[in-house]
């Protein structure tokens, strides 16, 4: 089976920065991926152009075969690290929205998981706390039954006991036709349902590699493996 | 509650020991039928590949039989259980020997100390 | 895909362009009842400067309820498509031309539907106050000679007033059209700029505003490209028409060209832009 996800050459030019640079990397399926690099390393701009909100200077981009688009959107589940829903909509209004546009999205999932987590159906996303509002647009993206998930940052906001209920479902989601690719600064907190890490550093891939091998070759977890890569 | 893991040792062979030790403890028996993939990575917190690595390892060492209907079972063959248990506690004591060799008592000495534990428990 | 950005687009914004004309038919009413009554034509002092007051008033606040409207329109579009709700916009599994379009098609009528209202109201006070002060009945007047208004009107203008009215209408909504998209692809344009998106937008905006300012006066001294009947059209500066709507109708059928071109161009522009040229904060 082809990959998930190609990407060649990718450059993104702002002014004078480079922010990604001839950027290689291959997403296989079945996987869940740590995408780690420090602020500025390019994660967000590479993030941003595979769902097509950023256009690339140079290089391609192909997930399933095409490049960013209507077809790679409706495959594609994305979770910026943002508040990105009109916060004068209902919860229950957000939950049709995105059943409407989005054919994988399962509506009895997703309200499963408000009731989990104990987030009121009726209430309007602007009456939320900040951390409400973070869980209400993962169990959107968590409800869809999507190729790739890209989830930016998406237990930073959270409590301990909703991050353990969020890494619990990101398991139990788990396909081998979809891979999940996880953002974040948190790597202890996630580091063991990860199959493999990408370091990203000045723009490009500086690593790529399984979990366990970064452990039985260097003797460390990954938390601590980046601390030294990273170390400023 | 995830599983205890530690941080610089790869997973899947922690996962494999966790899960001979349920087998040797009895949260297993014999004959026993194991969840699924995903049911065990949800209860450890781990990567399913991951889980499902350690899972045929276990089977490669013959203490987990995969049924094509029935699933994963543990293996009937109580021998095989106990010489698991065995292989464990010996490898647990060599570590053990080790460490207190490096805080300097003897071969003797570990003995006689280790006596004294078991009497007052 | 279309139907459903329509409907949520719809759904979204009709509130406040809702409520400002609510406000307008308030006023309307207002206004309609006071000259219902004889309110005017008591002996107050400083009647007359209240009066004119009133007047000046209402042609206010009709005239910020319509730019009103279009501010709506324009805040929306931004909002919606280049802020953090962007990032929900542009990941839909729509094209670029659904999401233009849906957006468009909401604006477009909001115009419409306020245009009607400011006509309604206007309309509803003169007859009013005709009906007051002069005893003047227009609707029955204009229903009774109806038949002499209509030769009438074809006599000047050399269409019947049914087409005329068309030919209105038509122009009516490529001028709303326009304006809207001008607005579109000022915010398009003003992405461009690295910092101060929303001044670039307004800059380029201006320089849409100037330049097709120019292109339309330049075009109205040179009506003679669209009057094919006047024989006498290059050799002077004086033209002379059999009558109003040998002038006015290829004027009005010149400037509705004139406007599908280019919203024509202006869409294609902005539909490139979103397609293309995305570059979201």
């Amino acid at each position: 089976m082809e990959a998930l996800a190609e990407i060649r050459g990718l450059t993104k030019v702002y002014g004078n920065t480079l922010a990604v640079n001839n950027l290689n990397l291959v997403i296989p399926r079945g996987r869940i991926i740590g995408l780690l690099g420090p602020n500025g390393s390019g994660k967000t701009t590479l993030i941003k152009m595979i769902n097509g909100l950023l256009t690339p200077t140079a290089g391609q981009i192909l997930i399933n075969g095409f490049a960013p688009g209507p077809e790679t959107k409706a495959r594609i589940a994305y979770l910026p690290e943002r508040t990105y829903l009109q916060s004068g909509m209902k919860v229950s209004d957000l939950v049709d929205f995105f059943r409407d546009f989005y054919a994988d999205f399962n509506r009895d999932k997703a309200f499963t998981m408000l009731s989990a987590l104990n987030i009121p159906f009726t209430a309007q996303l602007k009456t939320l706390s900040k951390g409400t509002k973070e869980k209400v647009q993962l169990i959107l993206v968590m409800s869809r039954d999507a190729d790739l998930f890209i989830l930016d940052e998406p237990i930073a906001g959270v409590d301990p006991a909703a991050r353990d209920y969020i890494l619990k479902t990101i398991i139990t989601n788990y396909n081998e036709n979809a891979s999940i690719l996880l953002s974040t600064h948190l790597i202890s907190d996630i580091e063991n349902i990860l199959d493999e890490v990408i370091f990203i550093r000045e723009g490009q891939v500086l690593t790529h590699m399984p979990v366990d091998q970064i452990r039985e070759q260097y003797g460390q977890s990954v938390d601590a493996y980046f601390r030294g890569v990273f170390a400023c | 509650m995830a599983w205890n893991l530690s941080a610089d040792k790869p997973i899947y062979s922690q996962l494999v020991e966790i899960i001979q030790i349920q087998i040797i403890s009895g949260r297993y028996k014999a004959g026993d039928r194991l969840p699924s993939v995903r049911e065990l990575a949800a209860e450890a917190s781990v990567n399913p590949n991951t889980m499902q690595k350690a899972l045929a390892e276990l089977e490669r060492n013959a203490l987990i039989i995969t049924q094509r209907t029935s699933g994963r079972i543990v293996t009937e063959d109580t021998e095989l259980i106990q010489k698991t248990q065995s292989d464990l506690a010996n490898e647990y004591i060599r570590n053990f020997f080790h460490t207190m060799k490096e805080l300097g008592y003897s071969a003797e000495e570990i003995v006689s100390l280790v006596k004294e534990m078991a009497e007052k428990e | 895909m279309l139907k459903k950005l329509f409907k949520y687009e719809w759904k979204h914004f009709w509130k406040i362009p809702a409520s400002i004309n609510i406000f307008l038919g308030i006023i309307t009413f207002i206004g309609v009842i006071s000259l219902a009554s004889p309110f005017w034509s008591l002996d107050l002092a400083g009647i007359d400067i209240m009066l004119g007051l009133s007047i000046f008033f209402y042609v206010l606040a009709i005239a910020a309820g319509s730019i009103a409207v279009t501010v709506c329109v324009a805040v929306r579009y931004y909002k919606n498509v280049y802020t953090d709700e962007g990032y929900l916009t542009n990941t839909l599994p729509v094209t670029a031309r659904q999401i233009v379009i849906s957006k468009l098609s909401v604006g477009i009528l909001w115009s419409i539907i306020t245009g009607a209202v400011v006509c309604i109201s206007v309309m509803s006070l003169i007859y009013t106050a005709m009906l007051s002060y002069e005893d003047v009945d227009i609707i029955y007047e204009l229903l009774h000679e109806f038949p002499e208004i209509l030769i009438a009107f074809e006599e000047e203008m050399g269409i019947s007033l049914p087409l005329f009215l068309f030919i209105c209408l038509i122009q009516l909504l490529l001028n709303n059209t326009f304006s809207i998209l001008k607005i579109y692809t000022a915010i398009a344009l003003g992405q461009l700029f690295a910092r101060h998106k929303v001044a670039g937008a307004i800059i380029w905006y201006i320089g849409e505003y100037v330049v097709f300012e120019i292109i339309t006066s330049f075009m109205q001294r040179v009506p003679s490209m669209f009057n094919i009947f006047s024989p006498f059209a290059f050799s002077t500066g004086y033209y002379y028409y059999d009558s109003v709507g040998d002038y006015l109708v290829p004027s009005m059928l010149g400037s509705i060209a004139f406007s599908l071109i280019f919203s024509g161009a202006l869409y294609f522009l902005t539909e490139h832009m979103l397609k293309n040229r995305l570059n979201l904060d």
